[in-house]
């Protein structure tokens, strides 16, 4: 009885006040217009400096990438206008040969003996402020005197980024820590100081209820730098293993490579998602890597074709060489690249921006010279004992790629990257090391699979 | 008339005039609600207000499963349990003897008008207006109104017997409008 009393309390009040109606009024529309409006002002600023920020960063990033490609030009120049000078000089100090003739006057070979590096590194610090190429000289003979071990070092010109001007201006904006380095004709990049990425900007995307791309496919190109990292000039073994007659009076053999070349690419990669914002990709990139060089080295072989050649292939080659006249060769390295990739969806909206990290397999496919003059036969080498190069070597790959939702289903994007070798791309058995580093801009085309 | 999911679809893209035609249809049905669980008018504007953009921020997460008047009345009552949580804990949820309340009271409360009913509510204290609108109004049972304030079922049970004593009370306080029941 009392249970009943109770319901029929509850259906009471249910009837009573269930499905009624209360005019509110007419403030609370207003109050909540003003605060969808402020929470729609509040996001579309937030989205408004997020992509200033992307845009600030991708600016800086092709100032980056520009300008480490002008040094490097510019210092392969400058190398270039110094190169006429430094081996007579080198010559005069040490053996105290005055040759008012040139290349028609033997040449001592480049390599500093420890008395001449002391006295270059003394004046080498008078240099020190003058000019970024003259400290990385004067490094070299330190460490050889250190090591006991003679360094080339007119082949191991070390390698250096900066934004700087070549002269040490400390207020110069630098994105490398100044510390260039020359161990054992390797070079040793210097360290990379990256800004931090705001926490902010590290949220996970607010649209949940938009169509995610967890399987995409592309196909790109890329173009940049190359620089192809160390150096070669022959061996004493094979200096000494060249007859005297075929030297004809042209001095010691040399074959100096360029700082920069150029470097193509093209490929298909195909990228999943693995996690909410973590990718991982893979792929096949074909890569042609182009550098100058001007060699005194003529290779000649059994049908008595005279051939362009360097010093690279001077500890594996059987082919007879003789010393000629310096002439300009093109060094066209094919590979084929298979790289394996994780990314980070920093973005992942129409406008996409991912960070991507990983290595990639070189597989050596052929290295070919070409006598720029077209005086000499190509010459040409792919893989095996007779070449100097690895058949598979390392790079790390690091980069950035900035994509454009065009359709449903497709992306466009640009992708600043970076690929350095990490180990050296010639064999141990090669006379000296080649870890080539290139800094290219590629485009590529995405097809997104649903 | 836009349908209901037209009215749907416009306030999921941010359409500012469809979002006015969808609060000018449903407004009036969550005030009444709102005005169940707050003290006062001008306190049931404040939890009208914040469920309303609660539910334009998530419409698009709402399905067609269940009742869209359902959905929304769900959003407006945990609004007002957000806005009494605060109160809720400082009260003193303690368990209330159970009273003798006369049986035989056959109570009709078809005559009063709904304003006088909603101000006998609003003048039950916080935790008993909460659980009394919990269990008699929405038909939830005492112990799914214990987990959902976290008070234990005793308490709730309590709080709603304290609830109708005072409501009897009220009515019986308003001897011209109680005589109407007799």
């Amino acid at each position: 009885m009392k249970d009943l009393n109770s319901q029929k309390f509850e259906e009471n009040w249910r009837k009573a006040l269930s499905d009624r109606e209360i005019d509110p009024s007419p403030s609370v529309w207003t109050n909540i217009e003003l605060d969808l409006m402020q929470t729609e002002g509040d996001s579309m600023k937030k989205r408004v400096f997020f992509y200033q920020w992307v845009a600030a960063a991708s600016f800086f990033l092709v100032v980056f990438l520009g300008g480490a490609f002008y040094y490097n030009s510019e210092n392969d120049q400058a190398k270039m206008a110094a190169a006429s000078k430094p081996e007579n000089e080198v010559a005069s100090k040490s053996n105290e040969v005055n040759s008012t003739h040139g290349l028609a006057k033997p040449e001592i070979p480049v390599n500093i003996n420890p008395t001449y590096s002391g006295e270059k590194n003394s004046q080498a610090e008078t240099d020190k402020k003058t000019s970024q190429a003259t400290v990385s000289i004067s490094l070299a003979p330190v460490l050889q005197k250190e090591e006991g071990k003679f360094l080339q070092t007119e082949k191991f010109t070390p390698f250096y980024i900066s934004l700087s001007s070549r002269s040490e201006s400390t207020s110069s904006l630098q994105l490398f820590e100044e510390v260039p380095a020359v161990v054992h004709g390797k070079i040793v990049l210097p360290r990379l100081v990256l800004p931090a990425i705001p926490a902010a900007f590290m949220n996970s995307s607010r649209d949940k209820n938009k169509e995610k791309e967890n399987l995409w496919a592309s196909v790109g190109v890329a173009a940049g730098s190359y620089n192809p990292g160390g150096g070669v000039s022959g061996n004493q073994a094979f200096q000494s293993s060249i007859p005297t007659s075929a030297n004809s009076g042209k001095g010691v053999g040399y074959s100096d490579p360029s700082r920069v070349g150029t470097a193509y690419s093209a490929g298909f990669a195909l990228s999943k998602r693995v996690f909410s914002r973590w990718v991982l990709q893979s792929g096949v990139n074909y890569v042609s890597q182009n550098v100058g060089y001007t060699s005194n080295y003529v290779s000649s072989s059994p049908s008595n074709q005279s051939k362009a050649f360097v010093a690279e292939y001077a500890d594996v080659s059987s082919l007879a060489v003789t010393i000629t006249n310096p002439y300009e060769i093109n060094s066209e390295i094919n590979v084929v690249s298979l790289p394996l990739q994780t990314g980070y969806l920093i973005v992942d909206r129409k406008i996409g921006w991912q960070m991507n990290t990983g290595v990639a397999a070189d597989v050596f496919v052929r290295n070919t010279l070409t006598d720029e003059s077209g005086n000499l036969d190509r010459f040409s080498q792919g893989s095996g004992q007779d070449s100097p190069y690895r058949a598979v070597s390392w790079a790390g790959l690091l980069g950035t790629e900035l994509s454009y939702k065009v359709a449903r289903q497709y992306r466009i994007s640009v992708v600043p990257s970076m690929r350095y070798s990490l180990n050296s791309i010639l064999k141990s058995s090669a006379s000296g090391t080649s870890n080539p580093l290139v800094l290219d801009m590629g485009f590529r085309f995405r097809y997104i699979f649903k | 008339m836009l349908s209901e999911q037209e009215l749907i679809n416009g306030c999921a893209k941010g359409d500012r005039a469809i979002q006015k035609v969808f609060y000018e249809r449903y407004c009036r049905k969550m005030m009444a609600i709102a005005m169940r669980y707050a003290r006062s008018t001008h306190e049931a504007e404040d939890i009208l207000q914040e469920g309303f953009i609660k539910v334009f921020n998530n419409i698009q997460l709402f399905r067609s499963e269940s009742k869209l008047t359902t959905w929304m009345t769900r959003i407006m009552i945990n609004t007002a349990l957000n806005s009494h949580r605060q109160k809720l804990y400082m009260l003193p949820m303690v368990d209330v003897m159970e009273l003798q309340i006369p049986e035989d009271e056959g109570l009709n409360l078809a005559d009063f008008n709904l304003s006088e009913l909603i101000l006998m509510v609003q003048s039950l204290p916080d935790g008993c207006r909460v659980v009394f609108n919990l269990f008699a109004i929405e038909g939830y049972g005492h112990k799914e109104i214990g987990e959902m304030l976290g008070i234990s079922e005793g308490t709730s049970k309590s709080q709603y017997n304290r609830a109708k004593s005072l409501l009897r009370a009220k009515l019986i306080q308003e001897d011209g409008k109680y005589e109407r029941f007799k």
